[in-house]
């Protein structure tokens, strides 16, 4: 029975998952486009909403290339290791509540850190991927990605500290729980803004792309990659993308909490999808930046900040409140 | 005073970011440009220099257009009585748009603004041949829609 159960979560899972990664696929498309003056897709079904679904077909009939020279394993290996860190970290975010009952998989106790933890396995289906291709971009991407991802984890967990102390539990219900008085953004607004610019980073998106970086390195890790494998990062990423929101929502915006005129559900998508919509929009807005910019920009920026917030937020936890 | 410069950059860096943020939300909010081709067309000037067209009632098969055309893709043969009298009005009249450079010098010279250019620009075809027209059935067919 436990099993069947287990199955259906991940199953429906599963779904939300890839009808999410095609929605933010069509609405990243539909909101650069409006930003350059241009329409973005229109054919497919209304206003090209049926654009990611044909795409994902197309993707779906192509060919399975591997390489020559290619270390076959880790190559198929690592969309797979990409993908599945993101599918895990969906057991732990709550989406709101109804029945009585919160809608989170599993309410760990520690679930703000093994959150943390597990999407951070990523980077090692990316650095499969650069190191599986045989490719001297691939390589590099690869390589470059580590070094983002591990210097802007630091940053990511120091900046939800603050959080942390507030609401004084690493439960994520617990954490929505302590912000029905007031979302954590207010007190903890450099909070908010240290995380979404290092979640940026984590999640290898503009204007910190530069492991795929198209003008320096063609397309990095997955420059090799095509078809359903190329999906699987295509969709990790965007999973990803989804994640990171879905957790600054939790966080700082009060998760589901909100005036009774919308399901707890729905404000919950609807502050995830603002923050992912804020996301698409610095992406379309900012140029990259280079590697040893970014390197700076989080150890002699973003963690300072992050420490400097801890720090005041400890006093006034300690004295004030 | 060097941190002071630091938290400076700080919230000039910031504030380039707002400014930033500001200008794509105001294109967002712009209508697009973009044209939906096939339906959505432009409408093109009045003097645009498109297809070149034959009024056939106005022509007087006087062949001016024929003669000021560099590129001589006008063929007119003006029609001809029992007695072999030149009459004024064209028997033939070809144009081949594939030499055609549109360049108007047709239209000019004609006393009775019997040869136009149009508005149209989808002069692409399947075939070569039939890029060679026979001006005066056009007319023809024109008259009768």
């Amino acid at each position: 029975m436990k099993f069947i159960w287990m199955l259906l979560i991940s199953a429906i899972i599963a779904g939300f998952i890839s009808i999410s990664a095609m929605f933010l696929i069509w609405w990243e498309r539909k909101v650069s486009a409006h930003i350059q003056t241009r329409l973005g897709p229109m054919r497919v079904g209304w206003h090209g909403v049926l654009q990611s679904i044909a795409d994902a077909v197309k993707l779906l009939l192509k060919e399975n290339i591997l390489p020559k020279g290619a270390d076959k394993w880790v190559f198929l290996a690592a969309p797979v290791v990409a993908f599945a860190p993101a599918f895990m970290a969906y057991v732990c975010i709550p989406f709101g509540e109804a029945f009585g009952k919160t809608l989170i998989v599993q309410d760990l106790n520690i679930g703000i850190l093994y959150i943390l933890s597990v999407t951070s396995l990523g980077v090692l289906g990316i650095f499969m991927a650069g190191w599986g291709s045989n490719n001297k971009y691939s390589l590099l991407g690869g390589m470059r990605s580590v070094a983002q991802m591990v210097s802007y984890e630091v940053p990511v967990v120091l900046s939800i500290v603050g959080v942390l102390m507030l609401a004084n539990s690493l439960s994520m219900v617990e954490i929505v729980h302590a912000q029905k008085g007031m979302w954590f953004i207010m007190p903890q607004f450099l909070g908010f803004f240290i995380y979404i610019t290092a979640a940026t980073a984590e999640v290898n998106r503009a204007p910190f792309d530069i492991p795929e970086a198209e003008s320096e390195i063609v397309a990095g890790f997955h420059t090799e990659y095509s078809g359903m494998k190329f999906a699987m990062f295509f969709v990790a990423e965007y999973t990803n993308l989804f994640t990171i929101s879905a957790i600054a929502t939790t966080l700082f915006l009060g998760g589901w909490l909100g005036p009774k005129v919308f399901h707890p559900v729905i404000w919950f998508l609807i502050k995830t999808y603002g923050v992912v919509f804020l996301l698409i929009w610095a992406r379309w807005t900012f140029p990259r930046l280079r590697v040893d910019q970014m390197m700076e920009m989080s150890w002699k920026f973003l963690v300072p900040l992050a420490l400097v917030n801890i720090g005041i937020t400890g006093i006034v936890v300690l004295w004030l409140y | 005073m060097a941190l002071l410069k630091y938290l400076k950059s700080f919230f000039v860096g910031i504030w380039s970011l707002i400014t930033g943020m500001a200008v794509t939300v105001k294109y967002l909010c712009k209508p697009a440009v973009t044209m939906q081709y096939p339906e959505e067309r432009w409408k093109m000037p009045e003097r645009f220099r498109g297809k070149v067209i034959l009024i056939k009632e106005k022509c007087i098969a006087c062949t001016l257009c024929a003669k000021a055309c560099p590129v001589a893709c006008l063929e007119v043969v003006p029609a001809v009585d029992e007695s072999n009298k030149r009459l004024k009005t064209p028997a033939k009249f070809i144009y081949s748009m594939e030499t055609c450079m549109f360049c108007a010098l047709c239209v000019e010279p004609c006393p009775t603004q019997a040869i136009l250019m149009d508005q149209s620009y989808e002069l692409s075809v399947y075939d070569r041949k039939t890029l060679v027209q026979d001006l005066i059935r056009e007319s023809e067919e024109r008259n009768r829609v």
